[in-house]
C-alpha cells in the first residue's frame, strides 16, 4: 500500500492546485456564511429552518461539486495518458484507485472543514456562532456525503471514456439523484397499485445515498415527526443507535460495492483491453 | 549467446475491428541496442506498449528476464523502464515533483531526482510547472523517468522526437553508456539515420508486421529502396 | 459462630423499627370523613397533619384548610374526594390515588367550589366536575402516578364536563392525558396554567366562549387543541417543543368559528397552528417560530389571518382548498417582498403552494419528500390553479414591534463554535498550504 499513499499524495498537490477546488470552495464559503449568518436564524440545536437550509446547501453542493472532481480525475488518468505510463509499473490497480480516492477525499473534506472552520470563526466574531455541536455534526454529514459520492464518481470515472464523457454523466447523475428525484418518483411511483408505493419508496431512497444522507441527517437532529404517522417506527429505529449502525453499514455496503466494481472494471481494461 | 531479456512471441492487437498489430515477435539480448524501424502508422507504438504491458495483447506473450506479463506483473514493471511517444502533463505538479512521484512508485531514494534530472539537463528547470515544457523538454522528463531505477531493459518510444540535434547527439552518448553498465535498450524511430548511429539490430516493422531483422546497413537499404524506386520513377 | 450469631440477633432487634407510638389526635382512618361530618355548614375545619384515608364526600358548604402535610390516600371505587355541596373550599391537601377509575380523584358535582393549592398525583381524572358551575380550581399541581402507561391510556389533569363560568387558573398538569379539558362549557376561563408531557395541554370541545388566555407548555402532543367550538379566546398562551408526536401540533383548530386567536407564541413545534374546518376566526399577532411547519390550513374559509410573525419555521405554511381566506400583512421571514411605494407591505404577495399537502392528502408515503430540495424544484414546477391559492397579499417587510428575541433568550456559546471553527480552518489551511502551495 505504499503505492497507494504515493498516489494520495500526488493526488492532493493536484488537487489543491486545481482551480475547480477554489472555486467550489468559495462558492460554498459564500453559502454557508449567509445562510449562518442572517438575522434571526441561529444555527441552534435541533431541526430549524437554518439547519435546513443548510442540509439543502450542502445537498445541492457537495455531490456535484464530488462527481464532477472525482469522475474527471479519474478519467483524466486514461485520457492524458498517465494511466499507460502507470500500468507499466510495480503498482496495483486497487492502490491506484485506493491511492486516488484518498487523495481526492482528502481535498474535497478540507474544502468542506474550510467552509465550516470559517463560518465557525467569523460567526464567533460576530456573536452569531452556531452551536458548536451542531456545526460538528454537519462537518461529519458533509464528509459522508462526500464519501458516498466519491464512490458514485469513481464508477463514472472508470466507465466513461473521456473526461468530457465523465462530466456529462457526472452531471446527469446529480440532476436524476438529487433535482429530479422527487419528480420521477412521484410519477413512477404514482402508477403502481397503492400498497406497493411505500416499500417501493423506501428500497429507492436506500440506493440514492442523497436522500439517505438527508433522511438521516433530519431524524438526527430530532425532525424525525415531519415525516408523518407512516415513517413513525423507521424515524424511531434510525434515531437510536442502532440506527445510526444501520445508516453506517448501509453507506458502507454502498462504497464497498461502488469501488469494488470500478476496480474490476479498472483490472479488466488494464489485462484484457 | 546468452538468453534473451525480451521476448515477445506472437503478439497480436485487434481493436476496434482492425487488427493494428498481426504476430510479432522478436527479441532483445542483454547489452544490445535493438532499433524498431518502419514508417508512421506502421504499428511501432502498438506493439512497444504491448512490449512493456502498457496495453493488453489481444494474442501473444510478452516476457522480461523469463517472467511473463500476464502472471508476474510486478516482477515484469520492475526490470522495465518505459517512455512513451505522447504524453500529456496535466496538473500544476513541477519537474521535480513529477519525477520524485514516478521515484516513490519504484523505491528510488530521493537523491536520484536530482541526479537524472542533472543527467538530462532539466536540473535548472526542476522547479518548472512540467505542463509548460517544451516537447524537447518532456522527452528529456520522459527520458529521466524511463532511467530512475536503472532498469535491465529500457524501452523508448521515438525517444528523438523533438530533440534539437544537440540533444540528439546527447542522447546517443546516454544510451552508449547505458549499454556498458550492461542495459539494454529497445526504442522505435522513423528515423533510420539514428537506428543507424546506435542499433546493434534493426527490426523493420511495416502495416502491423514485423518484416525482418537486420544489420542496420541493411535496414537502411530495404527502407530507402521503395523511396529510391519511386524517385527513379518520376525522374 | 454461635456468639456471632447472638451478636448478629442482638443487632438485627436494635436496628428494627419500633412501631409507631399511637396516634394521640385525629388522623389516620377514616377521620377525615368525620371531621367533615362533625362540622356544621359554613364552618371552617382545619386539617392536621397526618395521612388520612379515603373516600370522603362533602355533602355541605364548608372551608377545608389542609394543614402541611395533610395527606389524602385513596384506595377503593370511590372518588378519594366527592363534593356535592355548593360553596365548599378545599385548600392545599395531598392527594394520593392509585386507582384507576372513570369517576376521577376528586369529582365535584356542584356550583361554586373552589379547590385551590393541592398536590394530586393520581393513577385517573384528577378533578373532573360534572354540571359544576361557577367554580374555582386554582394553583394545583397534578401528576401522574399511574406507572409508566402510554400517554393515551392516562386520564386528564382538570376535566369539565357541561360546567359553566368556572375558573381553573395557575395550576401545573404534567404526564397526564389532556391537561385540562373543558367538554360542553360555556365561559369557563382557562388561564396562567402549564402543562407538559400530556396528550393535549388544554383541550377544547363542544365549548362556547371559552377564555384560554396566558397558559404554557412544552413536550404535549398538542399545545392547545379546540374543536367544535365557538366564540372563544385564545390569547397569550406560549406552547414550545410539541414535536416528537408524528401528529404534534402547538395549536389546532378543527371546527372552530368566531374565535380569536391572538398573541400567542408557538415554537419549536412540528406544526405551530394547525387549521382544519374552521371559520370566521381572527388568528393574529401570533409568533409562529422555528417550528418544521409554520401553519397548515385545509379546507377553511372566511378566516382573518393577519399580523402573525413567521420566522425561522423549516416550511412557513402549506394550505389547501383555503383560498377563501383574507390573509395579510403577516411577516414570512422566508419571504423576499418588493416595496416599492414604501408603506412596509411588500407589492408582491405571498403565495402559498398547495401541492405538498395535495400530494401527501393523496399518497401519505411521499411525506418522505418534505423539504428535499427535489421537492422544491418541484413545487416550483407546479403552478396550476394560482387562483385558489392561499395568498398573503400584502406580507410586512419586516416584523411588527411585537417580535421579540428567543422567548428563552438562550444564546448558543460562541467560544465552543469559535474553537471548533479555528480547528477545522487550520487544518484546512495547513493542508493547502502544505500540498498545494508549497512547490518543490
Amino acid at each position: 500500500m505504499r503505492s497507494a499513499a504515493h498516489v494520495a499524495a500526488r493526488e492532493l498537490r493536484l488537487g489543491f492546485r486545481n482551480p475547480w477546488a477554489y472555486s467550489f470552495m468559495a462558492l460554498f464559503c459564500l453559502f454557508s456564511l449567509s445562510l449562518l449568518l442572517m438575522p434571526a436564524d441561529r444555527l441552534q440545536e435541533g431541526y430549524s429552518a437554518a439547519a435546513g437550509s443548510l442540509l439543502n446547501l450542502m445537498l445541492y453542493l457537495l455531490p456535484l461539486m464530488t462527481l464532477l472532481i472525482g469522475s474527471f480525475s479519474l478519467a483524466s488518468e486514461k485520457e492524458e495518458g498517465s494511466w499507460d505510463l502507470l500500468a507499466t509499473y510495480p503498482m496495483g490497480t486497487f492502490a491506484f484507485l485506493a491511492g486516488k480516492m484518498a487523495g481526492l477525499a482528502a481535498v474535497l473534506i478540507t474544502v468542506v472543514a474550510f467552509g465550516f472552520g470559517l463560518t465557525g470563526v467569523l460567526g464567533a466574531l460576530a456573536g452569531k456562532a452556531p452551536d458548536a455541536g451542531v456545526l460538528g455534526m454537519f462537518f461529519a454529514f458533509a464528509a459522508g456525503l462526500i464519501l458516498l459520492f466519491l464512490a458514485a464518481a469513481a464508477v463514472i470515472g472508470t466507465l466513461a471514456e473521456s473526461r468530457w464523457q465523465a462530466l456529462t454523466v457526472s452531471v446527469a447523475v446529480w440532476f436524476f439523484l438529487i433535482i429530479a428525484w422527487p419528480t420521477l418518483l412521484i410519477a413512477g411511483l404514482g402508477l403502481l397499485p397503492h400498497p406497493w408505493i411505500k416499500p417501493a419508496l423506501a428500497a429507492l431512497t436506500a440506493v440514492n445515498p442523497a436522500e439517505l444522507v438527508r433522511l438521516f441527517v433530519v431524524v438526527k437532529l430530532g425532525g424525525g415527526s415531519v415525516f408523518g404517522p407512516e415513517y413513525y417506527a423507521w424515524m424511531n429505529w434510525i434515531r437510536g443507535a442502532g440506527g445510526t449502525a444501520g445508516f453506517l453499514a448501509v453507506c458502507l455496503v454502498w462504497i464497498a460495492a461502488a469501488l469494488m466494481f470500478s476496480h474490476v472494471m479498472w483490472e479488466r481494461r488494464r489485462t484484457h483491453g | 549467446m546468452a538468453e534473451p531479456i525480451l521476448t515477445v512471441d506472437r503478439v497480436t492487437k485487434i481493436a476496434g475491428g482492425r487488427t493494428l498489430v498481426r504476430e510479432a515477435s522478436f527479441a532483445a539480448f542483454p547489452g544490445e541496442v535493438v532499433a524498431l524501424v518502419g514508417p508512421n502508422g506502421a504499428g511501432k507504438s502498438t506493439l512497444i506498449r504491448m512490449a512493456v504491458g502498457a496495453m493488453p495483447p489481444t494474442r501473444g506473450t510478452v516476457a522480461v528476464d523469463g517472467y511473463e506479463w500476464r502472471k508476474h506483473r510486478k516482477e515484469f514493471a520492475r526490470r522495465i523502464g518505459y517512455m512513451p511517444d505522447d504524453y500529456r502533463f496535466g496538473g500544476r505538479l513541477s519537474a521535480r515533483e513529477t519525477l520524485a512521484f514516478w521515484a516513490n512508485l519504484r523505491g528510488v531514494p530521493r537523491e536520484r531526482v536530482d541526479e537524472a534530472l542533472s543527467e538530462v539537463g532539466l536540473a535548472e528547470a526542476a522547479r518548472t510547472p512540467a505542463a509548460a515544457f517544451s516537447k524537447g523538454m518532456r522527452q528529456r522528463l520522459l527520458f529521466a523517468q524511463a532511467m530512475l531505477a536503472r532498469p535491465p531493459l529500457l524501452v523508448l518510444d521515438e525517444p528523438t522526437n523533438g530533440l534539437d540535434p544537440l540533444w540528439q547527439a546527447e542522447f546517443v552518448r546516454l544510451v552508449r553508456g547505458l549499454t556498458r553498465e550492461g542495459h539494454t535498450v529497445v526504442f522505435s524511430t522513423h528515423q533510420p539515420e539514428v537506428a543507424e548511429a546506435l542499433a546493434d539490430r534493426v527490426v523493420l516493422v511495416n502495416r502491423g508486421e514485423v518484416r525482418e531483422e537486420a544489420s542496420a546497413a541493411e535496414a537502411l537499404r530495404a527502407f530507402f529502396r521503395p523511396l529510391a524506386e519511386g524517385l527513379k520513377a518520376m525522374s | 459462630m454461635l456468639r456471632a450469631a447472638a451478636a448478629l440477633l442482638a443487632f438485627a432487634a436494635a436496628a428494627w423499627p419500633l412501631p409507631p407510638a399511637a396516634a394521640q389526635d385525629a388522623r389516620t382512618s377514616a377521620s377525615l370523613q368525620e371531621l367533615v361530618d362533625q362540622a356544621e355548614a359554613g364552618q371552617t375545619v382545619r386539617i392536621p397533619a397526618g395521612e388520612y384515608a379515603g373516600p370522603v364526600v362533602v355533602d355541605k358548604p364548608l372551608r377545608l384548610l389542609a394543614e402541611d402535610g395533610a395527606r389524602l390516600v385513596h384506595h377503593g371505587p370511590e372518588p378519594a374526594l366527592r363534593i356535592t355541596a355548593d360553596g365548599v373550599e378545599v385548600r392545599g391537601l395531598i392527594v394520593e390515588d392509585a386507582e384507576r377509575r372513570d369517576a376521577g380523584t376528586i369529582l365535584v358535582e356542584a356550583d361554586n367550589v373552589r379547590l385551590a393549592e393541592l398536590t394530586i398525583r393520581t393513577a385517573s381524572r384528577a378533578v373532573r366536575m360534572v354540571g359544576a358551575d361557577g367554580g374555582e380550581i386554582l394553583d394545583n399541581a397534578i401528576e401522574w402516578a399511574g406507572g409508566n402507561v402510554p400517554v393515551s391510556r392516562r386520564g386528564n389533569g382538570i376535566d369539565l364536563y357541561d360546567s359553566h363560568r368556572n375558573r381553573i387558573a395557575g395550576n401545573t398538569v404534567s404526564d397526564m392525558h389532556d391537561g385540562i379539558y373543558v367538554e360542553g362549557g360555556d365561559g369557563n376561563v382557562v388561564e396562567h396554567n402549564r402543562v407538559e408531557r400530556s396528550r393535549y395541554g388544554i383541550h377544547l370541545m363542544y365549548t362556547g366562549q371559552t377564555v384560554v388566555r396566558d397558559n404554557s407548555g412544552s413536550q404535549n402532543i398538542t399545545g392547545i387543541m379546540a374543536m367544535t367550538s365557538h366564540g372563544a379566546e385564545v390569547t397569550g398562551n406560549v406552547f414550545v417543543k410539541q414535536h416528537e408526536n408524528v401528529h404534534s401540533q402547538g395549536i389546532l383548530l378543527f371546527d372552530v368559528r368566531d374565535s380569536l386567536f391572538a398573541d400567542n407564541i408557538v415554537e419549536g413545534n412540528r406544526v405551530g397552528f394547525y387549521v382544519e374546518e374552521s371559520h370566521g376566526n381572527r388568528i393574529t399577532g401570533n409568533e409562529i417560530r422555528q417550528n418544521y411547519i409554520g401553519v397548515q390550513i385545509l379546507s377553511s374559509a372566511g378566516n382573518l389571518i393577519e399580523r402573525n410573525v413567521f420566522a425561522g419555521n423549516v416550511a412557513d405554511a402549506e394550505a389547501v382548498d383555503s383560498a377563501g381566506n383574507e390573509v395579510r400583512e403577516n411577516y414570512w421571514d422566508a419571504f423576499a417582498g418588493l416595496d416599492a411605494d414604501g408603506d412596509g407591505r411588500s407589492d408582491l404577495p405571498n403565495p402559498v403552494n398547495p401541492f405538498f399537502l395535495k400530494l401527501t392528502g393523496a399518497v401519505p408515503a411521499f411525506q418522505l419528500f418534505f423539504g428535499s430540495p427535489g421537492m422544491a424544484f418541484l413545487e416550483g414546477l407546479y403552478a396550476s390553479g394560482r387562483e385558489a391559492w392561499l395568498e398573503d397579499a400584502a406580507p410586512l417587510m419586516e416584523p411588527p414591534e411585537t417580535a421579540g428575541d428567543d422567548p428563552d433568550g438562550r444564546r448558543p456559546s460562541d467560544a465552543a463554535a469559535g474553537a471548533l471553527g479555528l480547528t477545522l480552518l487550520a487544518a484546512a489551511v495547513l493542508n493547502i498550504w502544505y500540498w498545494g502551495l508549497r512547490r518543490s
